[in-house]
């Protein structure tokens, strides 16, 4: 029985020791010898300090030396917490203040970076792993005596009050889901699985844990080639990738990008989107150029291990079909559906927020007593023992097959190019500006391939201008929350009959009616 | 060819987060903000405004990365 995820992977490097276990641009490694480094990497870092338990993040690009730190950092009894190498100077002491972790790993060029990011920062301890010399170190299996109820990684994701929130994911929660995968998706050691998603984005769980459990050999999407996407067209039919996993964003851009023709995609078996609404037209296209290929709509926010719900997609969409269903909760998870007087249901037409129970359900929020308290709730169905039930803010409803539909979020969080983004950590970061007097952010979800989504905001400025903000902005938010479209508002901000900003009226000011 | 018509795609497609007629030819358009999302955006307009089509090999960042570099470029394909 596997208990700890780094078990996947030392299990099918004894079945596979000479299959290649990941490839990056040119590079491959063995499971051997994956398995071999890591061991010794993981004695290096309980030698640097890396006690059971510890938060130890990773700051570096995607590419074989992340996978290795990722892995050493599990095998000495850690945490591993993968942290965006474009991350802004404050959003990393964010984050590290709230891990208060003072081993942080990286390759040689992001450990220059850090030093230049944070160079105020103290006793943070820069593990380089490319200096690292296996050589030196014994590299067989240690025991760490690492549970499954340990946490594997804790994630950031964003925060409304300007603070990240880092969701904690045990071992038991990562194995619960994957053991389903491997075994719903038939995944074994003859696929090609991809990586497109950053390591930071919780989507990444699926890719990893499948290939390692599985002996699968890992293909990780190099950044440089998420930049220009129609690339990754070629990439997939060269590396004869058989399960993809991505954001249906980029699925939108493939087929914009008319460069797709009827001979792609030949070994592609699984096609599996998540993390933001998947458009049925681009469904409708695919499976008419594409109908070897086995298409599945997945659902669920990192605090509750990548996906709780699936649907496969077995009848071409219709052409004025609105939604595709994210479908029935995946075995051994459930959900509710909480309606606005508070009662839970699982019955055909119920309409209100998603919430989730299962082993695979968070912890929480690191650190945050508070935020965890609001999010994660006592099952009221069983109040004699604990029982949390996640709410998703997200707005769903069941329909006659029982089959859950996404419908919006139920605050102002949303969904830009796959990441979850609170505008109210937008407003917060540019309110800290001395000149910044107001601000609302909004969001312009868009229409489709007319016009593609956006954020803006509304501001009153004191003393600057906005070509002075766009550059502050930089150094303060990752480009993906930076707002493209800024208006100075000039006297009052529109407000509801109780005060609060009118987000409906500020919208079009910003984009336009 | 002219610059000018490259800047008013990129004003229409670019989403930069900087103003395009504030940008020098040779400004790095991915420090002003140029995404994956609009990338293809901004190709798909390149191929239909000057009649080309970008090759595989052509479809790296350093192809969009300035306005100079989208001029070398679509000069190439237009021989």
């Amino acid at each position: 029985m596997t208990t700890r995820v780094q078990d996947y992977f030392s299990e099918s490097a004894r079945r596979f020791p000479d299959k290649t276990a990941v490839t990056c641009r040119d590079e491959r490694i063995s499971y051997q010898k994956l398995d071999a480094f890591g061991n010794s990497f993981a004695r290096y870092l309980v030698k640097s300090g890396a006690s059971r338990g510890r938060f130890i993040p990773f700051f570096m690009p995607k590419g074989i030396p992340a996978i290795k730190a990722l892995l050493s950092i599990l095998k000495a009894g850690c945490a591993y917490v993968p942290i965006d190498v474009r991350s802004p100077a404050a959003r990393l002491e964010s984050i590290l203040d709230s891990l208060q972790s003072d081993i942080i790993v990286a390759d040689a060029e992001s450990a220059a970076r850090l030093k230049e990011l944070l160079p105020q920062r103290e006793g943070l301890k820069i593990v380089d792993i490319d200096a690292f010399d296996p050589a030196g170190e014994d590299d067989g299996p240690l025991e760490v005596g690492t549970l499954s109820i340990d946490l594997a990684y804790v994630l950031f994701t964003s925060g409304s009050t300007g603070v990240p929130k880092g969701v904690m994911i045990p071992h038991q929660a990562i194995i619960d889901y994957i053991d389903w995968c491997v075994d719903f998706y038939g995944i074994d050691e003859r696929d090609q699985v991809s990586n497109h998603a950053p390591l930071y984005f919780d989507n990444s769980t699926f890719d990893l844990y499948t290939a390692f459990k599985s002996g699968a050999t890992l293909h990780l999407v190099p950044d440089e080639l998420n930049s220009v996407l129609p690339r990754l067209i070629r990439w997939i039919d060269e590396r004869a990738i058989s399960v993809f996993f991505c954001v249906p964003s980029v699925l939108t851009l493939l087929i914009r990008s008319r460069r797709l023709k009827p001979d792609h995609f030949r070994s592609l078996r699984h096609l599996i989107c998540a993390g933001e609404a998947l458009p049925p037209e681009n469904i409708r296209y695919l499976m008419q150029h594409y109908p070897h290929i086995q298409y599945t709509n997945m659902y669920g926010p990192t605090e509750i291990t990548v996906d709780c719900s699936y649907h496969v997609i077995r009848e071409l969409p219709d052409e004025d079909q609105l939604r595709i269903p994210i479908g029935k909760a995946r075995p051994n998870m459930e959900l509710f559906v909480r309606d606005e007087a508070g009662g839970l249901s699982r019955e055909p037409g119920a309409r209100g927020e998603l919430l989730v129970r299962g082993l695979s359900v968070s912890y929480g929020y690191l650190g945050d007593e508070r935020k965890t308290r609001d999010s994660f709730i006592q099952n009221p169905l069983n109040p004699l023992f604990h029982d949390p039930l996640y709410c998703t803010g997200d707005l769903v409803e069941i329909d006659a097959n029982g089959d859950y539909h996404f419908l919006g979020r139920a605050d102002d969080q949303i969904k830009y190019l796959g990441y979850r983004i609170e505008l109210g950590e937008i407003e917060s970061r540019l309110l800290a500006l001395e000149p910044v007097r107001e601000c609302v952010v909004v969001f312009d979800e868009g229409d489709g391939d007319a016009r593609p989504p956006e954020i803006g905001a509304l501001l009153s400025l004191d003393g600057a201008d906005i070509a002075w903000l766009q550059q502050q902005m930089k150094t303060l938010l990752p480009a993906y929350m930076i707002p493209t479209r800024l208006r100075e508002q000039e006297g009052d901000f529109p407000r509801t009959a109780n005060g609060k900003y009118d987000r409906k009226r500020i919208r079009p000011l910003v984009f336009g009616e | 060819m002219s610059e000018s018509a490259i800047r008013s795609i990129l004003e229409q497609h670019g989403r930069l987060s900087t103003p395009v007629a504030e940008l020098a030819a040779d400004s790095d358009l991915y420090n002003a903000g140029l995404t994956s999302l609009a990338t293809v955006g901004l190709m798909l307009a390149l191929e239909d405004e000057f009649d080309i089509e970008f090759p595989d090999a052509m479809l790296g960042r350093q192809t969009f990365s300035s306005i100079d570099a989208i001029q070398e470029a679509v000069e190439e394909l237009q021989g």
